[in-house]
């Protein structure tokens, strides 16, 4: 399992629990002093990492791994103070039986409870491509697809019940019908333009119309995703996400409506003022 | 703990909790949720203004008509043009005109603030751990019943613009 474990056989380049070895940290320091004329440019870092990257986390950002480390840190100081309170003897005698409890301590660090579900998930996804301990830059690590399911029955689901579904169902019909209705408005007035009879305000409403429908009917689509699929969440959010889109562009143009609108009666009030 | 209630009510407390519990929603999904409910709070503040501007245009409008045609046979003479004429519209389709437009800032007005009673719920949903699919299933209502009426404006709408162009208005 390379760096994730902790009760491998001690090695100077791994003895801290994160895997990285501690000279190629040392290789990275950089003198503080400024260089001189005589000096050479200093040359440019190779963009390679100097140690060696475990498997399956090369995709990690770094703030997760710093996370992971930490969290296995925190987990290889627990199980150090463990083992101080044992006896010796026992130690010295069954160093073999100890890796595997200690792996099998490994499996819930303390330091892990706190992550997020995402998280997790992605640690849990790079300690099992360690095991195949083949790493492949082009092809990130996948759940195998008994294990995909699992994990979405956990994380994508929400139980909605009856009146739930029923809700969404008649949300997603409304949202459709006024989408399609939209769509009509829009057209029409876009085509309006093209008969001779629109001006160009015509084709920019029949567009902002359009885009409003379009983004409306793919929320129904998720909705209707929400109810006949198991991610429940995810698709929920895409509904939610395309909602969004509709109302910010709806909101914009009340908006200019407003603006428009302030701006004609101003103008009428002043011609009516002057003219009275 | 003492176990109060028979075993049926035992189930259905059970199913309501699990109905009512915490969505584990992630960083991106919150930034999602949290961003309809600024809008949809956003746009149900514009609607509410826009409807309070067409009320207060509407009862501009309306005292400036009557105190012109009020004031007019005073200061009117003999072969002035009057400031206003109303021409041969009807007082009664000017009357059908202001019922309309005073129904479509009301739900104008009813809809903005289901928009804002939705993005309450949706924010209940992303600041708090508890609830939230009770919440959401709040907002959803509340949103179903703004699409509804928006429903209803955009066939009124629809029918507005037929007419419009079969009457040849220029629209």
């Amino acid at each position: 399992m390379g760096a994730l474990t902790v009760g491998e056989p001690a090695d100077e380049d791994n003895k801290r629990p994160s895997g990285i070895p501690p000279r190629a940290s040392e290789k990275r320091r950089v003198s503080l002093r400024p260089p001189g004329k005589s000096d050479p440019p200093p040359e440019r870092r190779d963009p390679t990492p100097t140690h060696a990257v475990p498997p399956g986390l090369g995709h990690m950002s770094t703030t997760a791994r710093q996370r992971l480390e930490l969290a296995l840190d925190v987990d290889s100081a627990e199980l150090e103070v463990d083992d101080e309170g044992d006896d010796d003897e026992v130690r010295e005698e069954a160093p073999v039986d100890q890796a595997p409890r200690r792996r099998e301590r490994t499996k819930t660090p303390m330091g892990l409870k706190n992550m997020t579900t995402s998280a997790r998930h992605r640690l849990e996804l790079a300690v099992e491509h360690d095991d195949d301990d083949v790493f492949d830059p082009k092809k990130p690590p996948t759940l195998p697809k008994e294990r995909l399911s699992d994990v979405d029955l956990r994380i994508g689901t929400i139980p909605f019940d009856d009146e739930g579904q029923k809700i969404i169902r008649s949300l997603a019909g409304w949202i459709g019908f006024c989408g399609v209705i939209t769509l009509g408005i829009g057209a029409l007035t876009g085509l309006s333009y093209v008969t001779g009879e629109g001006s160009v305000a015509h084709v920019v409403v029949g567009i902002l119309a359009t885009a409003i429908s379009f983004w409306q009917l793919m929320a129904v689509w998720s909705l209707r995703k929400v109810i006949t699929e198991r991610r429940q969440q995810h698709h929920m959010v895409h509904a939610l996400g395309h909602i969004r889109s509709a109302l910010l562009l709806k909101a914009l143009l009340v908006c200019a409506a407003m603006v428009l609108g302030c701006f004609t009666f101003s103008i009428a009030g002043s011609l009516l003022f002057l003219l009275g | 703990m003492a176990d109060s209630g028979t075993r049926p009510e035992r189930y259905v407390r059970m199913a309501k909790t699990r109905s009512l519990s915490r969505i584990p929603f992630d960083p991106r999904e919150e930034r999602v949720v949290a961003g309809l409910a600024r809008w949809m709070g956003l746009l149900g503040r514009f609607q509410i203004v826009a409807s309070v501007f067409i009320f207060v245009v509407l009862l501009a409008v309306t005292g400036i008509v009557t105190t012109v045609e009020v004031i007019e046979p005073a200061t009117n003479g003999a072969g002035e043009e009057p400031l206003v004429s109303v021409g041969e519209v009807s007082r009664e389709a000017i009357g059908a005109v202001v019922a309309v437009v005073v129904l479509f800032s009301l739900l104008f007005l009813r809809g903005g603030m289901l928009l804002l009673s939705a993005s309450d719920d949706l924010d209940t949903v992303v600041n708090t751990d508890e609830l939230d699919q009770h919440h959401l299933e709040g907002a959803l209502r509340r949103l179903k019943s703004y699409f509804v009426l928006e429903s209803l404006l955009m066939v009124a709408i629809s029918v507005g613009l037929y007419y419009a162009t079969a009457a040849g208005w220029g629209l």
